[in-house]
């Protein structure tokens, strides 16, 4: 018997889980599953003993009591598209373990937020299974008529054929330059595309810089990093060797296609950023209840909340006690899912122990293990409704449209794309260095004044147009001529704090005693926040992880503090769920952004009101001004921002130099 | 600000009330039961948020950092007869100035503003919490003040319909990274 269900947000992202669960099976050898095509099937395979033995099931086993997780796969949907166009007759997963049941889930969706319904496609899995000859039509079509509409149009658009709706690469502009010369103030993730762009289309660019490196609130830190913030002295990062860390940008969501664009252009690989791993820790403090100061796996926390949501609603499904309009069918669906999606028992629709939530001890060579109990609700409740809204609702917004599995980040730092990729293409266009203090425009041309980072004395420079990457919050401290309009605009938006903290540890302990790859752990810490492990270089010697992130007032009070008081106050928070951090502790690395010179600020922070009369505003040159950056946009606090008002920005600028 | 570029946001502005109106909280009604404290303890409870909050950029002494965070002791706008600008800046903010209009009640607004006007070399009288909650009330957070903030009060609100401010935790605020 095979059950399984789409997650229509796996759907759109191109990524599906397939969870293959076996019963009546011999036992299983540990297999590697291979098929011809080894790039596209390889992703994650994992194997657990059988362990159904340990329940009393009714004979034969009701084919929705999942119990043994034996493989867990990944693969995007292009993936399987790809099989597909290669000819081939059926995904070879579906047959080299037979007799199998197979889930396909989003992990969304398996933690519950994503309440998107999946819809059981029994019939058409079983098919696929059977080796049915498969075609993307086909693929599709099983695809419509068990996801219906939306299914497919997910689907289509994983595929590339029918995208949502969205920038996705530079405007297509015709003519050339010819030599206008724009100066490009900043190279930030606003700055940096803008001249890309320009100098493509034959302007004579030159980009001025404060920093000595390209990126602006991009910031790789790695041993020999060296910062120094507003009123705090220098810090110096002493970190070993191949230990890296981003203090501001970490991660991309799947539809940031702009930020994607230049990857591709300056050939930069990209990794995982793991968002979501369901082995890290979730902590609560000060909550009512026996979980008060207690840490629970993810996937504990996870596997309980759905499990007792599942079983009341069911029953309450099942006693037609909701007072829905509910078909017989809807029902009947509704309770299959929530049995298969709770791992509730199909006969009264309990909610029980079973190892899908994990083990007290695992199984292994002598025994078949001990499932754990779940935790009793009352105790429970507390500590989940706490920890899924603690710290600005990071937990909750794993399973959200932006941070959905899987985000992605540069190989080894997100500045491989801005201060190696873009700096190396700019060569000597881009001045580092060099603080802009001036701006002066005048009818026919625009005065810069800037520090020269190479002699340290005032320099001008003139050009025919500017554009203006700084941070509106910098740009206060800098003199510009604007009309009265931009001024009031800029004037009016505020900047939001936000601190974050890298430290170095002799030893992977979050990998070696508590088997955390990657991802993060959630606490409801509000000066601590989340802790973040680096996806890359398992089980090497040391790493560097984020050990502190907050907000606002948490942020304002930890940034008051020396540079070394900050960390002894993260070492002793994160104790809490890592007790081994003050053994292993080489130092820490922390960025508190609104103390940052040429940033004052994390990000701006708008309210609906204020970005309704602001942003057209900004969004408009004034004379022969034009402001670029994430400020201008509604993709606020994201990289894509900035790119997608750079490609605005250029356009415009373009289109009236074109006009003469 | 001019007044074609008012006019031209004026619909749009409109459109975007609406929308706010039932998610917002009034914020300032949320401690309409407690009773005013004195003086004594406004300078408690200011000293108490200054010193945790506003010192990480204005500096235990009040001086700040030179051109870029302003000066408090001896400032211009802690100084003023009238809090009104004082009050503005502390609830909306302004570029490095982040607002806490979102974050604190008018009480505690009107503590901090109090222990500011009158610690260093201050001496300006003390704020109540009315005369916060008459700022939010009659000034929206844009758009504001006039380019040359030290010298001026800012302008009436712009829109009747948009007195309330939506807390830093209102969605559209909450930024993606
Ligand atoms: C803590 C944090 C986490 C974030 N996480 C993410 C994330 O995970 N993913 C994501 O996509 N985005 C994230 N962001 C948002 C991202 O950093 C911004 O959207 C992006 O950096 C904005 O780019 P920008 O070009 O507008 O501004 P900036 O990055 O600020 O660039 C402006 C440039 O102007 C330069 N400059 C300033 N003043 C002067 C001067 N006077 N003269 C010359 N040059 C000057 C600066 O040095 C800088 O290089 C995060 C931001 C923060 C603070
Ligand atoms: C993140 C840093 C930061 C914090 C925290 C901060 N401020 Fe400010 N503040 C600034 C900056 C930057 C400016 C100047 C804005 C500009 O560039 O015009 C400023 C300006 C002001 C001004 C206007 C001064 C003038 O002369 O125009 C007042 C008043 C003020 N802050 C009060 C406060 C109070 C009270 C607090 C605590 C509740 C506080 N600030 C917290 C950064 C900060």
């Amino acid at each position: 018997m095979i059950v399984a269900g789409i997650g229509a947000v796996g759907c759109a992202i191109g990524i599906m889980e397939i969870w293959c669960l076996e019963k009546n099976l011999p036992r299983a050898q540990p297999q590697e599953l291979r098929t011809d095509h080894s790039t596209t099937i390889d992703t994650k395979y994992q194997y657990t003993d059988d362990v159904s033995a340990e329940r009393d099931y009714p004979d034969p086993v009701p084919q929705r009591v999942l119990r043994a997780k034996k493989y867990l796969y990944i693969i995007s949907i292009p993936e399987i598209l790809t099989i597909f166009d290669s000819g081939r007759e059926s995904i070879d997963i579906l047959h080299l373990i037979p007799d199998t049941v197979v889930t396909v889930q989003n992990v969304a969706l398996a933690f519950g937020r994503g309440a998107h319904m999946t819809a059981n496609v029994s019939q058409s899995v079983h098919k696929l299974a059977k080796g049915a000859p498969m075609t993307r039509r086909r693929f599709l079509h099983l695809t419509g008529a068990t996801l219906g509409s939306a299914g497919v149009l997910n689907m289509l658009n994983a595929w590339g054929q029918n995208a949502m709706d969205g920038l996705t690469e530079p405007p297509k502009l015709d003519g050339n330059g010819n030599g206008t010369k724009v100066v490009i103030i900043g190279a930030g993730p606003g700055g940096c595309p803008a001249a890309y762009e320009l100098i493509k289309l034959g302007y004579d660019v030159t980009i001025l810089e404060a920093r000595d490196r390209v990126g602006g609130h991009v910031w790789t830190i790695r041993g020999g990093t060296h910062g120094e913030e507003y009123g705090k002295g220098e810090q110096v990062c002493d970190w070993p060797e191949g230990f890296w860390w981003d203090a501001g940008p970490s991660r991309v969501p799947f539809y940031h296609n702009g930020f994607f664009h230049y990857c591709r252009e300056l050939n930069v690989p990209l990794i995982d950023h793991k968002n979501l791993n369901l082995n890290g820790w979730v902590y609560a403090e000060n909550i009512d209840g026996p979980m008060n100061a207690t840490k629970i796996r993810l996937h504990e926390l996870q596997a309980d909340m759905a499990g007792y949501t599942s079983q009341y609603l069911a029953q309450a499904l099942d006693q037609a006690a909701l007072d829905e309009p509910l078909t017989a069918e809807d029902i009947e669906h509704w309770k299959s899912y929530l049995i298969n999606w709770g791992i509730l028992d199909a006969r009264d629709l309990t909610y029980g122990p079973s190892d899908h939530r994990g083990f007290a001890v695992l199984p292994d060579v002598y025994s078949p293990g001990t499932i754990n109990d779940p935790y009793p609700l009352s105790d429970l409740l507390p500590f989940a409704d706490t920890t899924l809204q603690a710290a600005g609702g990071y937990l909750a917004a794993t399973a959200t449209f932006d941070w959905q599995t899987t985000m992605v980040k540069p190989k080894g730092g997100m500045d491989q794309l801005y201060d190696v990729g873009f700096r190396e293409f700019f060569g000597d266009k881009v001045k580092l260095n060099c603080p802009v203090t001036k701006i002066k425009q005048d009818d026919d041309k625009v005065t810069i004044t800037y520090t020269d980072g190479a002699t340290g004395e005032d320099a001008t420079m003139e050009a025919d147009y500017v554009m203006c990457n700084i941070p509106l919050s910098a740009l206060l401290k800098v003199s510009v001529n604007f009309g009265d309009a931009m001024s009031t605009a800029i004037r009016s938006v505020p900047y939001a704090m936000a601190l974050r903290m890298g430290i170095g540890f002799k030893r992977r302990f979050w990998e070696e005693d508590d088997w955390i790859y990657g991802g993060q752990s959630f606490t409801n810490i509000s000066q601590l926040g989340i802790l973040g492990y680096p996806d890359d270089n398992y089980l090497t010697q040391g790493g560097a992880m984020l050990g502190m992130y907050n907000f606002g007032t948490d942020a304002a009070y930890v940034s008051s503090l020396p540079y070394e008081d900050r960390a002894k106050l993260a070492v002793r928070l994160g104790s809490k769920v890592h007790p081994q951090m003050e053994e292993e502790f080489i130092s820490a690395f922390s960025v508190a952004w609104h103390l940052e010179p040429y940033s004052l600020g994390a990000w701006p922070s708008f309210t609906a009101e204020s970005r309704a009369q602001v942003m057209p505003i900004l969004q408009e040159p004034d004379g022969r001004i034009y402001l670029v950056g994430e400020h201008l946009s509604n993709v606020n606090a994201w990289m894509e921002g900035a790119v997608q008002a750079a490609w605005m920005q250029v356009e415009k600028l373009h289109t009236r130099v074109m006009q003469g | 600000m001019t007044r074609s570029v008012t006019a031209r946001l004026a619909a749009l502005v409109s459109i975007v009330a609406i929308t706010l109106a039932a998610a917002i909280p009034i914020l300032s009604n949320a401690h309409d039961a407690t009773p005013a404290m004195t003086v004594d303890e406004q300078i408690e409870r200011g000293a108490q948020i200054y010193y945790s909050v506003c010192v990480a950029c204005h500096q235990a002494d009040g001086n700040g950092v030179a051109g870029i965070y302003l000066p408090l002791n001896n400032g211009a706008i802690p100084n003023l007869e009238d809090p009104t600008l004082f009050i503005y800046t502390v609830l909306y903010g302004r570029g490095g100035m982040p607002r806490f209009n979102g974050t604190y009640s008018d009480e505690d607004i009107a503590a901090i503003i109090t222990f500011v006007r009158q610690e260093w070399d201050n001496n300006a009288s003390p704020v109540t919490a009315e005369q916060v909650k008459a700022v939010r009330d009659n000034y929206s957070a844009t758009p504001i003040v006039s380019p040359t903030p030290d010298a001026q009060i800012p302008e009436g609100k712009n829109h009747p319909e948009e007195r309330q401010d939506p807390s830093e935790a209102s969605p559209e605020s909450t930024p993606g990274a």
